[in-house]
Formats: C-alpha cells, structure tokens, sequence
C-alpha cells in the first residue's frame, strides 16, 4: 500500500504537529541537516515498526524508547498517524500509534492484507535504508551475512534443523568414540586371556576359541565350535568336584585359616600385657572411687580453682571458713589434679575395652567361618577350635559390658586367660598349636588354585570374546550411522545450498543489474553471493584481477552504490507480491555527482514505477536529478528550513512545479496582478532553466556561495544543447528523421532562448526595486513576457509526460536526448 | 527454484524436497533414512536425534 498522509505529533524533532502528504506518491524531502528529514522517515518507520533505526544500533540496549522518541520540549502525546491506499485507491485504511501504547490502532490483525504485507516488509527492516545500514551487508563477516540475509529470508528454522542434523551426526561421533575405546579396553583383556597379539576381529576368534579348547581338552572336555559363555564349560567337571572334598584345598577356606593363624598369633603375644594393663587401670580407679573421689565433682573444682584467689581463706560456694593445711586455693588445685587423673584412667579403660572388644570379634569371625567350612571333612581339630569359640565369645560378651559398674569383674577371670599366670593361656596356647595342626594339613594336600584359574580362565575368555563380539559389532553399527548421518548433513547442506543459492543468484542478478547501470564501466563484471559451509561470502569482480570482498577494493563511493543496490535487490526480492514503501535515508554522500545521476536514472527505472519511494536528501543537486530523471513520478518535492527546539520542522518555499506554476502565472495575470504575475515567471523560467541543465547534464559555473541565477542556468542549457544537437547532427545520417529533429532543435532553441532573455530583461526592469519609485508592467507588455517563456517551455518540456529534455549516455558509445515517454524528444546516435 | 518473494513456507517446502530426493538417491539404509526424513520435516524438529537413529538400528538387529 502507498502513504497517502503522515501526522506525526510531537515525535523526535518535530515540536508540535506536521503533516506529511506524499498522497501516494514518490517524494523527496530536502533539506539541511537537522531540518527533520530523517524524523520524518522515522515516524513513518515507527508508525509500521514500533521501533526506530537509531535504537537498532551498537550501544542502544540500555536506552529506552519512551525516553528517546516523543519529542523532548513538547508536552502532547507523542502520535504517529497515517492514511494508506492501495495501488487503485480503492482501499482506505487509517492507522495510528502512540508511544503510551505498543499497539498499532487499530490492532493488525483488523488491517486488511495489503498492509499487513507492508507492515511485515518493514519488520524485515528492508523497507528503509539510512547511511549507516548502507554496509552493513557489504562488510558483515559471512556467518553474519548469512544470519541476517537468512533471517530476512524467515529461514532460521531451517538453520535450526541443519544445526540438528550437525548435532546429531556428532552425539553419534562420540557414541563412536566411546565405542571404539572400550572396545580397545576388551580387545586388550581379550589378548591378555588369549595370550594373542591379534587385533582384528576374525584372528582374535581364532585365537580364542583355540585357547578355549585348550583349556577344554585339559578338563578332558571335547572341543567345540562356538563361543558360548553360557556353554563353555559344559561336560566339564570344576575343580572342587573334580578334585576333592576337602575344604583346606580350596583356595578361600586356606585364606581364612591363614588369617585367623596369623590372628590368634597376635593375640598370644599380646593379650598378656593388654590384660595386665587392664586389670591395673581397674584397680586404680577402684581405689580413686573408695576414696570418694567423684569424677562428677571435676567441673566444680575446675570452677572454684578458677575464682577463688590464692589468700582466699573462706570457701567461695559454702561460706565456710577453711581451716585445712595450706592455702585453699592450693587445696583445690589438688584435688583437681587428682580428679583430672581418674579421668584419664576411665579413658584408658575405656580404649582398652574397646579395643579388645572389636579383636575378639575379629577372632569370632574367623572360628565361625572355619568351625563351619571344616566341620563336614571331620578334623579332631574342628572341636578345639568350637571350644576356643566358646570362651572367646563369653570373653567378649564379658568385656563388652560396664566394667566399671561390675565391681566382680576381673580381668584375669575372662575365660581365654584362664589363669592367675598371665604369662600362659591355655586356651590360647592350644588354639594356636590347633591351627598350626590344620595348617600343616593344608599344606599336605594337593593344590588345586592352578586347576581352578584355569577353569575361571575358561569362562573368562568366553565372557570377553562375547564383550568384544558386542562392542565390535556396536562399532560397526555405529560407524555406519556415522556414515549415513554425515551423508544426511551434506545432502541437506546441499539442498539449501541449491535453493538458497538460487535466490542469492537471483538477488545478485538485481544487484548486477543495478550496480552496472550506475557504473557501466564495469557492466562486464560480475557479482556474487555464495553459500558456503561458514557463512554467505559476498564477491565482486574487480575489472579483470578477480573477484574480492567489495570492500578489500573498492572506494568508499563504488561501495556505497553497493550496498545500495544490495538493498535495492533485497527489497525488491521480498516484496514482490506487495511492492510498497522504499525510504532512503541520505544514501549517497559518498557517491560524486556523475554517479548520482546514474543512481537517479536507475531509480526511476527500476523503482519509480512499482514502488512508492521517498527520499531524503540534503543535497539540492541530487533532488534535482532525482526529479529530472523521472524518480519522483510527479511525486512532490518537500523543502525543509533549518530545524529548532521551539519551531520543530518547517517547510520552505521550495520545489516548483514549472507546469504548474504557468498556472499561479496565468491566476496573476486574470487577477492583473501584473507584478506577482512577474515575480512568479521567474521562479518558473529559473525553474524550468535549472531542471534543464541538470537534465541535459550541463555544467554551471561554480559559485562559492552556492548562489545561481538564471543567467546561469540559460547559458548552461544552450552550450549543452549546442554540444549535443551537434554531436547528434554529427553522428546521424541526414536522411534520418533524428537528424531533422536534432536539426530542428539545434536552429530553434537559440531564438528561443534568445528570446525569453529579452523579455526577462524587460520584466527584471520592472520586477526590481528602483531607488524612489517601483514600475509597473501593462498586461500588454507582460503577455509578450509570457508568451516568450512559455515558448521555451513548450520547446524542453513534453505536453505527454511533463517532463524536460534529458540526455542519457550508455557506456560511452550510446546516447540519447529525449523526453521520459519519447512523445516530443526521441534522438539517438551511437 | 523458488519464485522471487516467495514466502518461507515455500523456500523450506522446496529445501525439503530437493534433501528429500537427495537421501532417495543416497546410499543410506532405508530405515534410517526414514527416520532422518521424520525427524527434520517434523514441524516441532528435536534438538538432535541420535538416540531415535540408534533405536532404529537395535529395531533392525532385533529384526
């Protein structure tokens, strides 16, 4: 849809309230800086985004919108409002939003589809383009470009099922991994088992099932075919029932044995003295308690030796005074001391019991397992040692009671020491002399460990090779899908390399298209996007030396009309099904004079047409070109004045329309207003004479102060239209129809022109203050005036499509002096 | 080729058939494939689905 009217209220730098009426056409704001050209783009941007430009930006994050857009010396609300129209005007849709509210008024989804399509191109952010977006694409690192090109594309989630693909292709890599090294691990083992140096999978079977076999055949096994944990042992006898009954040949019966020997050794060379020790820890402390010293009282003395002082001769806790030998405080301290001592004993009996506790116990686990495992082959020795059992488990059951509450208990009378004589335990002493006789049995027998490592060694080797056959097997499976899910990636890789590639082609075919009508110098060479693994790579063809990232080679001027056209292309791929706003924000400061005209002629080709675009600029050369070259399609030109805080935006008397401003001529002269009539021919012959020599590419002499007159643009246009009708004449056969109109021209515009000086010398006579009075003109005299310049009109100007003569050169050897439609000019010659 | 403009449901309806045709043309097990085919044209795409692929192989060795 085209923008019919902008009301923008107290929005950025307009104070107040301004109207903007493109009325669906393309226009041009000019103007200086800070005149508010680019709030105007904003508020339309605002108004179809909710957003601003400027807020897009590096370091913007913490800045707020509220703070930023309404107007910062104006008290109203901050209101954008606009009117759309579609291309046949038959739909009028009014739209309004306001900083209090995120919303657009009325909500989107009532809008009708042609402007909805409008608002989501310019969500895409393609719908306006300011100096500092111009390259961003162009100098973007690839991943970066290919982010914003896919996200404009709205094909993120196609990345995201790449991204899956990736993902999954290396979760299976590790799997993999993990794989292959625990394969490793069981192919080591296995070789270790084996005693093999194989390391594929075929010689490590091999290798295997003979050591398998042979393990078999020692077993007086038959040999077998297969691998079969489950089997390998079968018709084998183990070693226990093959070899014998008895328990002390057996390899944990023996371990016991040997620990409780080495344990009942220890306890004969030590329980002596722990029994020694114990009994006389028992009766110190016996004696300290008959001495009524409690240990309760500790804490008491401890306190009293803390505040009593050391010539304190009445007792601090009874009042009493204290007749005793020595200080009372020493008195104190002594007792203490002693206390301190019961307690260590406690502590000592205490340790001992404990420790002596967990060794019986340890004893007790030793005769239990053995008592038990030996009982079925009959040893005389088993019932000694169910003995010893007994007393050992009453001795601990004895010791593990509160010692010191049993005033009966006496170490001496536990049942494993036996005797006043701590010296000798008979208990122990025939213990010991009993497990030495089992041990030497143990050692008579035949050792069968050899035989049962072997047996174990036999379904070890076959719980291995089934281990490794599992890993193996999982390797390849895994490698396999490694494989497929690689094939997957690049055959994904490769389908939105195909489709994305082709509308990157298509893209840059606009690019090319463009770029080269600008520069047609270069129209050989060739631009390219390309879709690679690490992003979308952006090359173009420096005349013969290769292609390069634009901005490795080229000038900042040849890269701005870059980004330009890639933005151009951009917008014009994406909104082919609604073409609709393109703004363009002082695009082309860094591009010379000569080049903007092309960029202007390329405009009004490609865009002026389809699109309704509107242009800021502040420079009045490039308004000029902009409208002679057709871009502006009749759209208006808006002239600013230098902004400020109180006035905000305003508009200068600016653009004239040369045909309608014949008409204000014309309303002057009916109204015999003969003056204003004189003033207003002016500003039309000025008018018509500079948009000539801009059209015709006519050169005006420099002036510092920027300060033509009509003079000047005159003599442009007639040095230009003599170069050009005699470059025509000279290059066109005079049978030629062209060359009769360039002829005609060539003998006509010198009167012409000729003429419309005289007259304004006569209106200048009148027109300009003279000192003392102001002349006047008669109607008669002015319509000669009138009639002159309208003829000069009539000759540079079509009746057809309004607009001026205009000269176009097509690579250096084509040209062509014309009028938009070719109605009133159409002369070409090579 | 996708037509200029062409909205995103299309540029992926046409990605998805040219992979679509690439992994027929592939030399990639048939089950796999499928399951690849299921996973990335869901319209909820999985994060990543290496655990559905090797599922699909024990449903073979099982098989």
């Amino acid at each position: 849809m085209k923008l019919e009217r902008l009301g923008i209220e107290n929005f950025r730098g307009v104070k107040g309230s301004y109207t903007f009426e493109p009325e669906g056409n393309n226009a041009i704001i000019v103007g200086p800086n800070g005149s508010g050209k680019s709030s105007i783009l904003e508020a339309i941007n605002f108004l179809l985004t909710n957003d601003i430009r400027q807020l897009d930006r590096e370091g913007m994050k913490s800045v707020r919108k509220q703070d930023v857009i309404p107007n910062v010396h104006a008290n109203g609300d901050c209101v954008v409002s606009g009117v759309f129209t579609d291309n046949k005007r038959d739909t009028r849709v009014s739209v309004e939003r306001s900083t209090d509210s995120t919303e657009l008024e009325p909500p989107e989804g009532d809008l009708p589809d042609s402007l909805q399509r409008t608002i989501d191109t310019a969500l895409q952010g393609q719908h306006i383009l300011t100096r500092d977006d111009l390259l961003d694409l162009i100098i973007a690192q690839p991943s970066s470009r290919r982010e914003v090109l896919s996200e404009l594309l709205d094909l993120p989630a196609i990345d995201e099922r790449r991204l899956a693909l990736q993902r999954t292709r290396k979760a299976l890599e590790d799997q993999l991994e993990k794989a292959e090294a625990s394969r490793q691990t069981a192919t080591e083992r296995l070789q270790e088992l084996a005693e093999t140096e194989a390391s594929d999978s075929t010689a490590i079977r091999k290798d295997a099932l003979e050591t398998i076999n042979f393990l078999r055949t020692s077993f007086d096994g038959v040999p077998v075919d297969e691998i079969d944990s489950g089997t390998v042992r079968d018709d084998i006898e183990s070693p226990a029932e093959a070899v014998s009954t008895q328990a002390l040949q057996r390899e944990q019966p023996q371990k016991e044995l040997n620990q409780f020997a080495e344990w009942i050794g220890e306890l004969r060379a030590d329980l002596p003295e722990q029994i020694d020790q114990l009994d006389d820890l028992v009766n110190k402390f016996r004696e300290r308690e008959a001495s009524e010293i409690s240990a309760s009282k500790l804490e008491l003395l401890e306190l009293g030796e803390e505040i009593i002082d050391a010539d304190a001769d009445v007792c601090p806790l009874c009042a009493q005074d204290w007749r005793g030998n020595g200080s009372l405080l020493e008195d104190v301290r002594h007792r203490r001391e002693q206390l301190h001592e019961l307690q260590q004993i406690i502590d000592n009996i205490d340790q001992l019991q404990d420790n002596l506790r967990k060794n019986f116990e340890r004893g007790l686990d030793y005769l239990e397992y053995l008592t038990k495992v030996l009982e079925e082959d009959e040893y005389p020795e088993v019932e000694i040692l169910s003995e010893f059992t007994t007393a050992l488990r009453q001795s601990t059951e004895m010791i593990s009671g509160n010692l010191l509450g049993d005033t009966d208990f006496k170490p001496l009378n536990l049942p494993i020491v036996e005797s006043e004589d701590t010296d000798i335990s008979a208990s122990i002493e025939e213990a010991v002399q009993t497990t030495n006789s089992l041990k030497s049995t143990a050692e008579d027998l035949d050792d069968i460990s050899d035989t049962e490592q072997r047996y174990e060694r036999l379904k070890s080797v076959a719980d291995r090779w089934e281990e490794y056959e599992s890993l193996d097997a999982k390797v390849h499976r895994l490698d396999s899908l490694v494989s497929d899910a690689e094939t997957a990636e690049s055959a994904f890789i490769a389908a939105r390399r195909e489709v994305i590639g082709d509308i990157y082609d298509d893209i840059t075919d606009r690019v090319e298209t463009y770029y080269n009508s600008i520069h047609p110098d270069e129209s050989d060479t060739s631009t390219s996007i390309t879709v690679t693994e690490t992003g979308a790579e952006l090359q173009k063809e420096f005349y013969d030396a290769g292609e390069y990232p634009p901005h490795s080679v080229f000038s900042e001027g040849h890269l701005d009309s870059l980004g330009l056209c890639l933005h151009l292309a951009l917008a014009d791929y994406l909104q082919q099904d609604e073409k609709s706003l393109l703004l363009l924000d002082d695009v082309v400061m860094s591009v010379d004079q000569s080049h903007r005209l092309e960029i202007a002629q390329m405009i009004a080709k490609e865009f002026a047409e389809d699109y309704q675009v509107i242009i800021t600029t502040h420079d009045e050369l490039w308004a000029e070109q902009l409208s002679s070259q057709g871009a502006l399609q009749g759209g208006p030109q808006i002239r600013l004045r230098e902004w400020s805080f109180d006035g905000g935006v305003k508009e200068s008397r600016g653009y004239i329309d040369v045909y309608e401003q014949w008409e204000t001529v014309e309303e002057a002269i009916k109204d015999d207003e003969m003056e204003r009539a004189a003033h207003e021919l002016r500003y039309a012959t000025e008018r018509m004479l500079q948009q000539c020599a801009v059209s015709l590419g006519g050169k005006v002499e420099y002036d510092p102060r920027l300060r033509h007159t009509l003079s000047d643009f005159k003599d442009s246009v007639c040095r230009r239209l003599d170069t050009l009708t005699g470059r025509a004449k000279n290059n066109l056969d005079q049978s030629d129809e062209m060359f009769t109109e360039a002829n005609d021209l060539d003998n006509e515009y010198g009167a012409v022109l000729n003429e419309v000086g005289q007259q304004l010398n006569k209106v200048n006579r009148r027109v300009h203050w003279t000192p003392g009075r102001w002349l006047t003109l008669s109607p008669d005299e002015f319509e000669e005036v009138f009639e002159a310049h309208k003829a000069a009109y009539d000759l540079l100007y079509c009746d057809e499509c309004g607009s001026c003569i205009r000269y176009e050169e097509f690579g250096g050897d084509y040209h062509e002096l014309r009028c938009n439609c070719r109605g009133h000019y159409d002369i070409q010659w090579s | 080729m996708v037509d200029p403009g062409a909205s995103s449901d299309e540029i992926r309806g046409e990605i998805f058939d040219s992979f679509a045709s690439r992994i027929d043309e592939d030399d990639i097990d048939e089950d796999i494939a499928e399951t690849i085919l299921t996973e990335i044209l869901a319209d909820d795409p999985p994060h990543e689905f290496s655990d559905e692929l090797i599922a699909t192989i024990g449903d073979n060795d099982e098989a």
